[in-house]
């Protein structure tokens, strides 16, 4: 039987390679219920189906396991979904579609207990963050988006589905706390908040820098690190509080350096900056007068 | 019964699949375009950010331009006078639709006098050629604002800009140096850009035509001639042993001519022209030239 199925395994690999021949770009564009659903669907759910047969309660199934194919196959499987998507969805919204993988990714973690599902979350991770920069950022057209939806949702609803993932990575590391790892993944992999924080914080900032009008990037830099002191004040976590206080000293220093001596400003960015920044400082100072002790603690 | 349930789903699921696949009758041809397609995308998105930082100025894009331009160029005493007629309409139309680009760039408009050439092809900073077998399938002026509109905004959208940028850095030559941008030849600017530049001038190009008082219809005409054209090119394949040929040929093409499908441009343009409310622009001008001759030479 061992043949039969080592026989299977190369036949399941065959078809995701032939998808990419002859189904993902099947049928009519714009359709959404095409051949491409309905023949890429099935392949994709028969993956995850013999992925999940190679559990790691089945005896039989050890060899298998030897071999990696579970792994192999759970890739496959989350491979196909990302093709899949990549045709299905206009090229601009492919970075939302793959946060969303993402957040389902790390929700299958969570709740099957599979690691698995996590370092392809966060590789995924890697992948959005690098769409978002190389196609949604530099990339985007030079003329053309400049409304609102163009500008900040796509890329804004992908950066807030990856930090809607920030729930389960904190429980994924409540989970695995005594854990020790002594490699840098595995540290990752035992923190995933960390990653599933810094990174949708730097697209975040990246964007903000890119998209917006010169005169209000250190404001929306402003009221971004406020936002992120305030919550990690919330949730008491350290990292994310100094990466709120580096960003809101980059931001004054940016007016000092920068802003300041700028001829191309109006006088209404100006004022509109210095004041949003200065109300964004002396709101951190009073967090931080207000929580003194608090801090003490966790230093 | 704990796998009967999932096996049951991913059988119905997969029989269901099945189902629809043969009950639809226009089959996929295979080829290697997913692959190609992802290929260019993943190339354009990885060369963007360091196109867009190390940009050429206007005045650097415009003098390259007319290097290749003087490289490429015809002279007109070598036209028919029908060519030189439809030379000049083709400047006619261009100055028209140009009129509203976002870059303010000397755009140029030439014939290319082959009958064979069914293409138009644009050059950085602002010339713009036509092929006469392109002029030859049209039936409308609105077909050619549409194509017109099309080069203008590779230009328009730097994309002309960018091929030069990586041309360079490809072939090793120094932009400052006379001469040194003509050993680009002239089929890098007649194979198409990839899909999302493409699909960009498309829609970008149809706006200027609108706006340049032609209708967006004649983009859809185009796509439609261009989509019968590339039906009856493509053959589909039968049997294993015709997809792997047919996988062979198309994915050079596609290597070569990385344009989306005509039926996708015209997708783009049907939904466009509903986005836009342009539903009542549907009249269109006949492709028509008048000229004269005086002892065999074009006049007017």
């Amino acid at each position: 039987m061992r043949q039969f199925r080592f026989q299977a395994y190369v036949a399941l690999a065959a078809s995701f390679g032939r998808i990419f021949f002859a189904n993902l770009t099947a049928g009519n564009p714009g359709e959404f219920w095409g051949p491409r659903m309905y023949t890429v669907l099935p392949i994709t759910l028969i993956l995850f189906f013999v992925y999940f047969q190679l559990g790691p309660g089945e005896q039989s199934a050890r060899d298998d396991r030897g071999f990696h194919f579970d792994m192999l196959l759970a890739y496959l499987g989350t491979g196909t979904v990302v093709a899949f998507l990549y045709f299905q969805f206009p090229n601009e919204w492919l970075v939302t579609a793959l946060a969303a993988v993402v957040f389902v990714l790390f929700g299958l973690a969570l709740w099957l207990d599979r690691p698995l599902f996590l370092h392809q979350s966060l590789l995924l991770t890697v992948g959005v963050c690098a769409r978002g920069v190389m196609h949604n950022l530099f990339g985007a057209s030079y003329f053309t988006g400049g409304d609102w939806t163009g500008r900040y949702f796509v890329l804004g609803a992908a950066i807030a589905l990856l930090l809607a993932c920030l729930p389960f990575a904190f429980q994924w590391r409540d989970r695995y706390r005594a854990k020790l790892s002594n490699n840098w993944f595995g540290t990752l992999v035992r923190h995933p908040e960390q990653f599933m924080f810094f990174a949708p914080i730097a697209l975040l900032t990246l964007m903000l820098a890119i998209k917006m009008r010169a005169g209000m990037v250190t404001v929306a830099w402003g009221v971004e690190a406020l936002s992120i002191m305030i919550f990690a004040f919330v949730i008491k976590e350290r990292s994310f509080r100094l990466t709120g206080f580096l960003l809101l000293i980059a931001s004054f220093g940016k007016i000092l350096l920068l802003d300041m001596w700028s001829g191309a400003w109006t006088w209404r960015d100006r004022y509109i900056t210095f004041v949003i920044v200065g109300v964004a400082m002396v709101s951190a100072s009073f967090l931080y007068n207000k929580y003194s002790e608090k801090i003490r603690q966790f230093l | 019964m704990k796998r009967a349930a999932p096996f049951v789903v991913v059988l119905l699921v997969g029989v269901a699949g099945l189902y629809f696949s043969q009950r639809r009758h226009d089959p996929a041809p295979v080829s290697a375009n997913a692959i190609v397609a992802m290929a260019a995308d993943a190339q354009r998105d990885l060369s963007r950010a360091p196109m867009r930082l190390t940009r050429l100025s206007d005045a650097e894009e415009i003098a390259v331009g007319k290097q290749l331009a003087a490289g490429y160029s015809i002279s007109a005493e070598k036209l028919s006078p029908e060519q030189q007629a439809l030379d000049s309409y083709v400047k006619q139309v261009g100055h028209a639709v140009s009129a509203n680009a976002h870059r303010h760039l000397p755009y140029s408009f030439h014939l290319v006098p082959d009958r064979g050439m069914i293409n138009a092809f644009s050059l950085p900073g602002g010339p713009v050629y036509v092929g006469e077998g392109m002029l030859d399938l049209m039936t409308s002026e609105d077909e050619l604002a549409a194509v017109i509109g099309h080069e203008i905004e590779h230009i328009d959208h730097y994309h002309c800009a960018e091929r030069v940028q990586i041309e360079a850095r490809l072939r090793n030559l120094q932009l400052g140096i006379v001469g040194a941008i003509l050993q680009i030849p002239v089929q890098v600017w007649e194979a198409g850009y990839n899909k999302d530049e493409e699909l960009e001038a498309d829609r970008e190009g149809m706006r200027l035509a609108v706006l340049g008082g032609y209708s967006p219809y004649g983009a859809v005409t185009m796509f439609e001639r261009f989509s019968k054209l590339h039906s009856e090119y493509v053959v589909h394949a039968l049997n294993p042993e015709e997809e792997l040929t047919q996988l062979a040929i198309q994915s050079l093409q596609g290597y070569f001519r990385s344009h989306p499908l005509p039926s996708e441009r015209l997708a783009q343009a049907n939904s466009l022209i509903a986005q836009e409310g342009w539903q009542d622009r549907k009249m269109q001008k006949p492709f028509r030239i008048e000229y004269e001759v005086q002892n065999g030479k074009f006049v007017k």
